[in-house]
């Protein structure tokens, strides 16, 4: 092509010589100058196109020229110092995450997330490895698209979105840890996409939780997840959730419901209880004139706790599940500064958190006052880059003091 | 209450299946400049700094530029176009290819009309003139960055 363009501009000029050296007239020789003009003007234009439209013959050129193949990652370190002597004061790669993603196609994609938690994990370390997702998502329109393989329950606003940098606070706050169980992901298959205008919906159908691995009342049903791990799938949970966004708005809900007996196989005693698990939330968040607000109230309930009780009850866990659990926090923060990368916003937020045990006199099995707190925190988010971000806060519980904290955290994701 | 029966999400399924199945295109080139500049009879090749772009114009009266560029949304590349008008400000902006599964709410029409009017020393900072959208943030975030290139370059050029 470009060969043969300049061949055609080599003719056009040695033509236009041609002519020029003939003894025409000056006004005919301007005339014919203007017409040179236009010709290589057109050529220009010609190859032009013809690259452009090369271009264009692969616009996705740049992404496949690399790879199908993504990686991508976040990760935390933070410090938390204790006031109360009695508590251990720590530091520690809290997270590093590292995800996966593959394009086969428009349509078809992976997407996974390993996460090593605390550093080294080993039989004499405290740390985990763990698949924060793993699944295959096909996408049919923007308005279908399938799921399937280990995923984030979409219940909250921090359990899907919960890279450093997008919240506030170096810990993640307590009602979407104790009452929400961020990390929260299971084994299914799910429907999702955008409908109308920014109406975004989730819905289908997973693993649940196991109530005959429930032994910490603290932290809600979290520790009867199952994290995909030979998850026991005699009951299978559905989920569903909604949320509505426009520039600068979130609000949504989320729900989750299903037995947790799981027909007694991790223990026999449970069998033939269905123990079901409901978890609910409503959400929103908006960002106006610096302000950044937020909110969330999250609450669930528990079939058949006192029957779960009896029969995990150890001397170690007397009260292993909780009957009802419910909490709320309001979070305000402000961009106090901002220039180009640079971002410091202070936040200040209020929660609330109530885990309801179940209450037997007879066994002397009473509720835990510290299971029913409420938390200040107050702090700054500072933004180096808008993914990189250097956090500090202090934190004053209400009821367990000793619990009272401050933290510093180093963020970011990629 | 009785355990969830594994077979429902078979309707589920069979109903994604009777869905349309659509790639990652949204808009062809001729598409996104009609959508751009709908008045325009002519679409002009004019790269500007080496920018894939366009000169719309109308009966030979320039209208204004469509430029064609590409960011990285999470990790997958976004190509979209803008509208510039010949008066330096922003129309709209067009996204054509969007290929990851998350992140699309950049493609809502409010999202993106938020960028009309815009010109070269407009601050185009994402949260601060530019607001975001939860979830989205990176797509977000470098679609705003890509435009407010592209409006540097723009206006570059133009000075020449």
């Amino acid at each position: 092509m470009e060969a043969r363009e300049s061949f055609v501009k080599k003719h056009v000029k040695l033509l236009a010589m041609a002519f020029a050296l003939s003894p025409l007239t000056v006004a005919a020789q301007s005339t014919i100058e203007q017409k040179i003009d236009a010709l290589q003007q057109e050529v220009e234009r010609l190859k032009q196109e013809s690259r452009l439209r090369k271009e264009q013959a692969a616009p996705a050129a740049g992404a496949d020229a690399g790879s199908a193949t993504s990686i991508f990652g976040y990760g935390e370190f933070n410090y938390n110092r204790y006031r109360d002597s009695e508590r251990t004061s720590k530091a520690d790669l809290r997270r590093f995450v590292i995800g996966f993603g593959h394009r086969f196609s428009d349509e078809l994609s992976f997407q996974s997330e390993l996460e090593i938690e605390h550093a080294i994990a080993s039989a004499a370390d405290r740390g985990e490895v763990a698949m924060e997702q793993a699944y295959l998502n096909y996408r049919f329109s923007d308005a279908a698209n399938v799921k399937g393989g280990l995923f984030l329950i979409p219940l909250g606003i921090l359990n899907e979105t919960h890279e450093p940098p997008t919240y506030y606070g170096v810990e993640r706050n307590e009602v979407e840890t104790r009452i929400i169980p961020t990390t929260w992901r299971e084994l299914g298959f799910g429907l999702h996409g955008l409908v109308g205008q920014g109406f975004k919906y989730d819905a289908g159908i997973t693993t649940g939780f196991n109530s005959g691995k429930l032994d910490d009342p603290s932290t809600g049903i979290r520790s009867g997840h199952q994290e995909g791990q030979l998850a026991d799938a005699k009951d299978l949970s559905v989920y569903g959730a909604l949320n509505y966004q426009a520039p600068g708005l979130l609000v949504g809900g989320g729900l989750f419901t299903g037995n947790t007996g799981q027909n007694g196989q991790a223990n026999p005693l449970l069998k033939g209880v269905a123990a079901r698990l409901t978890l609910w939330d409503v959400h929103a968040k908006y960002s106006i004139a610096g302000f950044d607000l937020q909110a969330l109230y999250a609450a669930g309930t528990l079939g058949d706790a006192d029957k779960v009780n009896a029969v995990t009850s150890t001397a170690a866990t007397p009260f292993a599940a909780p009957k009802s659990l419910k909490g709320w926090y309001g979070q305000a923060a402000y961009h106090v500064y901002r220039r180009g990368d640079l971002d410091v916003a202070p936040f200040v937020r209020l929660e609330r958190f109530e885990i309801r045990q179940q209450e037997d006199a007879a066994l002397g099995l009473f509720q835990d006052p510290k299971n029913l707190e409420r938390v200040q925190t107050i702090g700054v988010n500072f933004k180096v880059h808008p993914q990189v971000v250097l956090k500090t806060d202090i934190q004053h519980y209400k009821v367990d003091s000793t619990r009272n904290r401050f933290n510093i955290g180093l963020g970011y994701m990629f | 209450m009785s355990a969830i029966d594994p077979r429902l999400w078979v309707p589920v399924a069979l109903a994604c299946a009777a869905a349309p199945v659509q790639g990652a295109q949204y808009l062809t080139l001729e598409q996104a400049q009609r959508a751009l500049f709908p008045e325009a009879d002519a679409f002009a090749p004019a790269p500007l700094g080496g920018q894939r772009a366009w000169a719309a114009s109308r009966g030979g009266a320039l209208l204004g530029h469509v430029m064609v560029d590409e960011v990285i949304g999470k990790h997958e590349l976004i190509t979209y176009a803008l509208g510039v008008g010949a008066d330096g400000a922003v129309r709209s902006v067009e996204i054509m290819d969007y290929r990851e599964s998350r992140g699309g709410e950049v493609r809502d029409p409010r999202w993106r009309a938020q960028f009309k009017g815009k010109r070269s020393d407009s601050p185009l900072r994402l949260e601060e003139d530019i607001q975001n959208i939860s979830g989205a943030t990176l797509s977000c975030r470098h679609l705003t960055e890509g435009v407010r290139r592209l409006l540097a370059l723009h206006a570059a050029e133009l000075k020449k």
